[in-house]
């Protein structure tokens, strides 16, 4: 999140609020960024996620989730020495409809494969940080969507 | 998978703040860390 006033995006710079889980371990324990593990992951209930095969739509809600706000992707990746994330919450609803568009991915090079499906999406989110901020994605202008995709792959141990 | 990025004013400052947002979510089968197979869902924000 950042002030569209300060200029380009530059996350190092003005960037206000970071929302994301860490990674798996707390601070003191093993980076998982620098030491190419997994981060900015979490496990979930799998309530949370709803899919309908075939149809590439699906949808991914939950309230309440408790997170930390990092301020900046700097804080989140390297967790600089006496940085302590403030601890968060924040409630996603994510809704993919297929656009019929599909397509068939393998790359043994990089061992993963699979079929995907192009999407439209609607996105709402609302996070809320212990120091009183808050923002809400409702009425938002500007809204671009990047990348909206479905997929069933494989990768890692498991390709082909 | 979803990458978007838009313009909020509905916030505690109530000034346009730019946001963007990598939203994922898996479900399905993973080794874990002792070699096992295991089922479970996960997201990435």
């Amino acid at each position: 999140m950042e002030d569209p006033s300060l200029g380009p995006f530059d996350p190092a710079q003005i960037q206000i609020h970071d929302f994301n889980p860490g990674d798996l371990n707390p601070p003191g324990y093993p980076n998982y960024f620098l030491d190419g593990g997994l981060f900015w992951t979490m496990p979930l209930d799998r309530g949370y996620i709803k899919v309908h095969p075939g149809r590439g739509d699906a949808s991914f809600a939950f309230d309440h989730l408790e997170t930390q706000d990092w301020i900046n992707v700097v804080n989140a990746l390297f967790r600089p020495s006496g940085f302590v994330p403030i601890p968060a919450t924040m409630s996603v609803d994510v809704a993919w409809h297929g656009t019929g568009e599909r397509t068939s991915v393998h790359n043994a090079d990089l061992g993963f494969g699979g079929n995907y499906e192009n999407a439209t999406a609607d996105v709402q989110w609302k996070a809320y940080n212990d120091d009183g901020y808050w923002l809400d994605t409702t009425g938002s202008t500007e809204v671009n969507l990047s990348h909206a995709f479905t997929c069933k792959i494989r990768n890692g141990a498991f390709y082909p | 998978m979803i990458e978007a990025d838009g313009v909020s004013a509905n916030n505690s400052e109530g000034v346009d703040r730019r946001w963007a947002a990598d939203i994922r979510y898996m479900a399905g089968v993973y080794w874990d860390r002792h070699g096992r197979a295991q089922r479970g869902a996960f997201g990435f924000f």
